[in-house]
């Protein structure tokens, strides 16, 4: 027997303008992991992300009757959970220390991952272990400016197109492109011992 | 391969970094905890504010019909404003003078016609007849 067709994320907002909280909560349910995964690799923290998480959808909760559906609701969550978490960055005046999640078991079978971390005869400073290439891939994120680590979290680790992180973001695709353009500039130096010969 | 494409592949890996299992469930009670501990905090106006915004919403009352209220109302304006009551001119447009405009000091209007009134220690005396000279006699009578 087929499962009835999910609901709509237009018709879960509408439902949740009518007062109906279980419709918000499947919003929650859907966008938490990915709002979570732009939260976090800005962050570095897990427990920063989890309560900048529950702010942002609570604050999305608050404002759901402003949202009028001029863009979809992952574009929407997405800008609010960007700009709170700039802000956030602003604000933190001393960075607190790294707090990262475990790296899944699975990512010892990804070629790129065997790429980066093999032992090469030709190259000895490519001998790293997971925690190693972790240590460094975060230290060197944290060392783009805010903005260029929104874009290079959206398009490099979530995979985003540039027209949806322009209007995440609100600006253009080609400044998308220019900040792209910087930060991996900026992130060859730093990670240049783990690229391919 | 570019050297971007190496940033790039190592950039990708950082998606094996996951939360602990149970991590998203545990975060929704936590969510529904505060969202509702924060609805019970609000205060009480703007709980009746927002009642009273869903009852009109359920209205669904189209654009179209405020246009047609709107336009009624204009015309029983309009009705009022053209009555012939409306147009006499103490009613009508001594009314609409603002105080501190000249206002012309005309004298009332009698219902039989206009009647001049000049003060009378300006101008010399004068008499006025009557056209047919008053007579006691019956009129007609032979």
């Amino acid at each position: 027997m087929d499962e009835p067709p999910e609901p709509k994320d237009a018709d879960l907002v509408a439902r949740t303008k009518d007062g109906d909280a279980s419709a918000f909560d499947e919003l929650v349910r859907r966008y938490s992991p990915r709002v979570y995964g732009l939260v976090y690799n800005m962050t570095s923290n897990h427990e920063e992300t989890n309560d900048l998480l529950q702010d942002i959808f609570l604050k999305a909760f608050r404002s759901i009757r402003g949202f009028r559906g001029d863009s979809s609701f992952y574009t929407w969550i997405h800008t609010i959970a960007a700009n709170m978490t700039i802000n956030f960055l602003k604000k933190r005046n001393r960075r607190r220390g790294v707090s990262l999640n475990d790296v899944d078991a699975h990512i010892e079978n990804d070629p790129d991952y065997i790429e980066a971390t093999s032992s090469s005869s030709t190259d000895p400073r490519r001998e790293a272990n997971l925690a190693e290439l972790q240590k460094k891939l975060n230290e060197a994120l944290q060392k783009l400016s805010h903005d260029h680590r929104a874009v290079v979290t959206m398009f490099d680790i979530q995979g985003m197109p540039h027209a949806e992180i322009a209007k995440i973001l609100g600006i253009s695709e080609g400044t998308v492109r220019s900040r792209l353009f910087y930060a991996h500039r900026q992130l060859q130096s730093y990670l240049g011992e783990f690229r391919a010969p | 391969m570019s050297e971007i494409d190496d940033i790039q592949k190592l950039l990708r890996l950082k998606r094996y970094e996951q939360p602990p299992e149970g991590y998203f469930d545990d975060f929704l009670l936590e969510f529904q905890r505060r969202q509702r501990a924060e609805m019970l905090k609000r205060p009480l106006w703007e709980l009746a504010w927002e009642r009273a915004n869903l009852w009109l919403e359920g209205f669904r009352v189209p654009a179209i019909a405020y246009a047609s209220i709107l336009v009624a109302a204009l015309g029983v304006v309009g009705l009022v404003v053209n009555s012939p009551n409306a147009a006499s001119p103490r009613s009508g447009l001594t009314a609409g003078i603002a105080p501190n405009q000249p206002q012309l000091n005309l004298p009332a209007v009698s219902p039989n016609g206009p009647v001049a009134q000049v003060s009378s220690s300006a101008l010399p005396p004068s008499y006025i007849l009557e056209k047919r000279p008053v007579t006691y006699d019956a009129p007609f009578s032979f």
